[in-house]
C-alpha cells in the first residue's frame, strides 16, 4: 500500500537495458525509474506515492495549476531523456497502474499494436513546425504587387472626396480578403512542401493571440515525424521558407525533435488505470 | 504533451476585452459604449457600400453619403483620443466566435 506504478512510455527490452533506465529520476524527483519486462517489450516506469497520485487526489491536483505545471513539465523532461536514447511509444501525462500484474494484463492486449508502433518509430523524430504571419506586413506586400490593387488605386485618386473615401474602404475590405486567403494558401503550400520529407504529419490546433501571446497571427501548427536522415533536408528547407517569407511578414517556428507525442496514439488515457 | 500546450493559464492581458474594475468604472463605460458604436459605424459604412454598389443612388447622394461617413470616422477617431482608446480596444474578443469587428 502507498505506492503505485507510473508508466512513462514502452520501449523494446533490449534499449531499455542499454539505456540503462535507472539513472534518472521519476516524475516526483525522487524515485529512479526502473522497467518491466513484457515479453520483447519493456515498460519504463517509476513508483510514485499514492498520496500524491492516487485516484482521488489526481482529480484534485489536476486543478493545481502550480502543481499540474511542475508535474507536467517533469513527465515531459523525463520523456526527453528517455526519447534521447531509445525508442519510445510516450504515454499521456499520469498513466498510473495500482499493480504490476495490469501493466502485464495491459501489454497482453496492445503487444501487437506497441510493436508495430515501434517498428514505425524507429529511428524517426517528431518535429513541430508554427506557421506565424504580420497581417500588416503581408497586407502591404500583396498591395503593392498586385495590378488590380494598383489600378484601383490610380482611379481612386481621381475622385472626388466622398468617393475616394467609399471606394477606398471598398478596396481595404478587397485586400484583407485577399490576405486572409493568402494566409491559408500560403501555410498549406509550406506544410505541402515540409510534408514531401515525412513519413507521417498531422495538424494541431491553430492558437489565437491570447493564447501564443505574439502579434503574429498563428496560420499553421503541424506535427512532423521524420526518418532522421532527412531531418537536415526538412529543417534546410524551413530555413529557405523562413528567409523566403520574412518580407511578406511570414515567421515560421519550428521545435524539435520531440518524443512522439503526435504519433502514437495508443487510445491511453490518463489517470489511474486499476 | 508538448510544455507549450500547458500554458494555456499564462495568457496574456491582451486588448480586446472590456475592463470593468470598479476604480476604473468611467473608463470602461467608455470603451464599452464606444465598441458599440463602432460596430454600429462599421454596419452602416457597409451598407451604405452596398446601397453604392447597387446604382441606385445619384453621384451627388453618392458623395454626401461618403463625405458623412469620412467625417463620421474623423468623429470616432476623436473620441478614441480622448478617451485613449485604440482600435484594438473596440475590437473585443467574443471567444469561439472570433473578434468583434
Amino acid at each position: 500500500m502507498g505506492e503505485l506504478f507510473y508508466l512513462y512510455g514502452v520501449t523494446w527490452k533490449e534499449e531499455a537495458q542499454e539505456a540503462g533506465v535507472t539513472q534518472w529520476k521519476g516524475v516526483d524527483g525522487s524515485h529512479p525509474l526502473f522497467y518491466i519486462e513484457l515479453g520483447n517489450l519493456a515498460a519504463v516506469v517509476s513508483f510514485v506515492d499514492e498520496s500524491e497520485f492516487g485516484e482521488e487526489v489526481l482529480k484534485e491536483k489536476t486543478n493545481e495549476m502550480e502543481w499540474l505545471k511542475k508535474k507536467a513539465f517533469r513527465h515531459h523532461e523525463v520523456l526527453m531523456q528517455l526519447n534521447d536514447g531509445m525508442t519510445l511509444i510516450p504515454m499521456k501525462f499520469a498513466t498510473i497502474f495500482k499493480k504490476e500484474e495490469n501493466i502485464q494484463h495491459k501489454a497482453s492486449v496492445y503487444e501487437t499494436e506497441w510493436e508495430t508502433l515501434l517498428q514505425q518509430l524507429l529511428g524517426t523524430e517528431e518535429w513541430n513546425v508554427k506557421v506565424y504571419n504580420r497581417s500588416d506586413l503581408l497586407k502591404e506586400h500583396t498591395a503593392s504587387r498586385h495590378p488590380e490593387v494598383m489600378k484601383r488605386k490610380e482611379d481612386i485618386a481621381q475622385m472626388s472626396k466622398g468617393m475616394q473615401y467609399l471606394q477606398t474602404k471598398k478596396l481595404d475590405s478587397f485586400i484583407e480578403e485577399m490576405v486572409s486567403q493568402e494566409q491559408e494558401t500560403y501555410a498549406r503550400n509550406l506544410h505541402h512542401r515540409f510534408k514531401e520529407f515525412c513519413v507521417d504529419t498531422t495538424s494541431k490546433k491553430v492558437w489565437n493571440k491570447n493564447v501564443t501571446g505574439k502579434d503574429e497571427e498563428m496560420c499553421w501548427n503541424g506535427a512532423y515525424l521524420l526518418k532522421k536522415d532527412q531531418v537536415e533536408a526538412f529543417l534546410e528547407q524551413i530555413t529557405t521558407a523562413q528567409e523566403d517569407g520574412r518580407e511578406a511578414g511570414w515567421m515560421i517556428e519550428v521545435t524539435g525533435p520531440w518524443p512522439p507525442y503526435h504519433f502514437s496514439d495508443t487510445k491511453t488515457v490518463s489517470g489511474v488505470q486499476g | 504533451m508538448p510544455l507549450n500546450d500547458l500554458d494555456l493559464e499564462q495568457q496574456p492581458l491582451k486588448s480586446g476585452r472590456i475592463n470593468l474594475d470598479p476604480d476604473g468604472a468611467e473608463q470602461g463605460l467608455a470603451q464599452l459604449v464606444l465598441t458599440v458604436i463602432e460596430l454600429l459605424r462599421q454596419l452602416v459604412e457597409r451598407h451604405a457600400i452596398r446601397r453604392v454598389d447597387g446604382g441606385t443612388l445619384t453621384e451627388e447622394q453618392i458623395e454626401q453619403l461618403g463625405v458623412a461617413l469620412m467625417n463620421l470616422e474623423v468623429k470616432m477617431d476623436e473620441l478614441k483620443d480622448i478617451f485613449e482608446l485604440t482600435d484594438e480596444d473596440l475590437n473585443i474578443d467574443l471567444g469561439p466566435l472570433g473578434n468583434l469587428l
